[in-house]
């Protein structure tokens, strides 16, 4: 280092502490409150102060802003380290094809999904896990896993899906009563406080192994028994009525909707 | 936590008005501890739960600053931080200190 160069770092530090306190909080992770703080703090120390005391900070910077940033670094390495696509994964996902066929019966694209998105959406929809548990299992955050659910090809046939609930002893009655949004709640979107599909199946499943009224079986019911998923979309032929749908009250006759593509889709589909 | 020179003097900073926020800047002044060691020894306390902490109502500023956090004590950390004035008192590695001990 040249003196000028040296030279010119005691001028900024001294006459512009501020800018000086700024470049040394930025070994401070992003949201650690220390930053504001001491950013806050120097507004109300004494001008003449001000550069001895960002000098007492480089101390406590270095003492403990650097450490925590190398514990995040640490954590964020390894957590990417840890990301789905690896052999863990994969290992998981051994034995389990059965189950992931039986998701293609949900709309669902597995062979186009990756890794990450058949473990995401098996742990989600089948075993009815919480996006929570699965980031615990992965490595990730809940937000990474609620991503990979439901980007795309996934989303495809993930929001479509749903869980038919066939109650065990019939409620015509109670179920004509019901205004017609309220029938299926998986079918209203999410912006008018109906639930998810993805969400709506996995707490069909949860509801299925916990043996609870209005699911027809316990256990991993979803890819074995097929027949008790109901898929919302075109594809979904079958003996069973259509639970699509007619979400809107009023609606009388679905309205053929098309995508940003200007393909067909079927009404029903959630766009949250 | 343990007992130094520095956490006493904080301690004593701390309990001279319990019931009021502290400002970092300010308990430093008071305390007589640089603010390089009493920032991470606030830090441990509101890790503890001695201390709660928050940030200043911004509509109540006056000037142009951004908020500052303050400081609170919790009754468990007026306990605490008695406790350990109490073993401070005691303690001759802190006789300098005893003039300071009227709270």
């Amino acid at each position: 280092m040249s003196w000028s160069t040296l030279l010119v770092a005691i001028l900024v530090f001294s006459l512009l502490p501020d800018v000086a306190l700024r470049l040394l909080l930025l070994a401070y992770p992003r949201t650690h409150p220390r930053r504001r703080e001491l950013i806050a703090e120097l507004k109300i120390v004494p001008r003449q102060e001000r550069p001895f005391w960002v000098a007492e900070q480089v101390c406590m910077i270095l003492c403990e802003g650097l450490p925590t940033r190398l514990r995040v670094v640490r954590a964020t390495v390894l957590r990417r380290r840890h990301r789905p696509d690896n052999a863990a994964v994969i290992s998981s996902l051994k034995g389990r094809e059965l189950e992931l066929a039986g998701l293609t019966t949900l709309g669902i694209d597995v062979a186009r999904l990756t890794e990450t998105q058949r473990y995401v959406v098996l742990s989600r929809i089948v075993d009815g896990h919480t996006a929570e548990e699965v980031a615990g299992a992965l490595g990730s955050t809940a937000g990474a896993v609620r991503v990979a659910q439901h980007r795309r090809p996934a989303v495809a046939g993930a929001r479509r899906c749903a869980v038919s609930a066939p109650p065990r002893t019939p409620r015509p009655a109670a179920h004509q009563s019901k205004p017609e949004h309220q029938r299926h709640p998986v079918a209203q979107p999410a912006h008018r406080g109906g639930v998810g599909g993805v969400d709506h199946a996995a707490q069909g499943v949860h509801r299925a192994r916990r043996g609870l009224p209005g699911t027809p079986a316990a256990g991993r019911a979803l890819p074995t028994a097929p027949a008790q998923v109901v898929p919302h979309g075109i594809g979904a032929a079958g003996s069973s009525p259509p639970q699509t749908t007619a979400a809107r009250p009023g609606r009388t006759t679905p309205h053929p909707k098309t995508d940003r593509h200007g393909r067909a889709q079927p009404a029903g589909i959630s766009n949250s | 936590m343990r007992k130094t020179h520095a956490s006493v003097q904080v301690a004593m900073a701390l309990l001279a008005n319990p019931t009021s926020r502290r400002w970092g800047y300010e308990l430093s002044k008071e305390s007589g501890v640089r603010s390089g060691v009493l920032y991470p020894m606030l830090t441990r306390m509101l890790d503890q739960g001695w201390l709660t902490d928050g940030w200043e109502d911004p509509t109540s500023i006056e000037e142009k600053r951004p908020p500052r956090r303050y400081y609170e004590l919790t009754d468990e950390g007026k306990l605490r931080l008695g406790g350990l004035l109490a073993a401070a008192r005691d303690d001759r590695r802190f006789a300098s200190l005893n003039l300071r001990f009227a709270w």
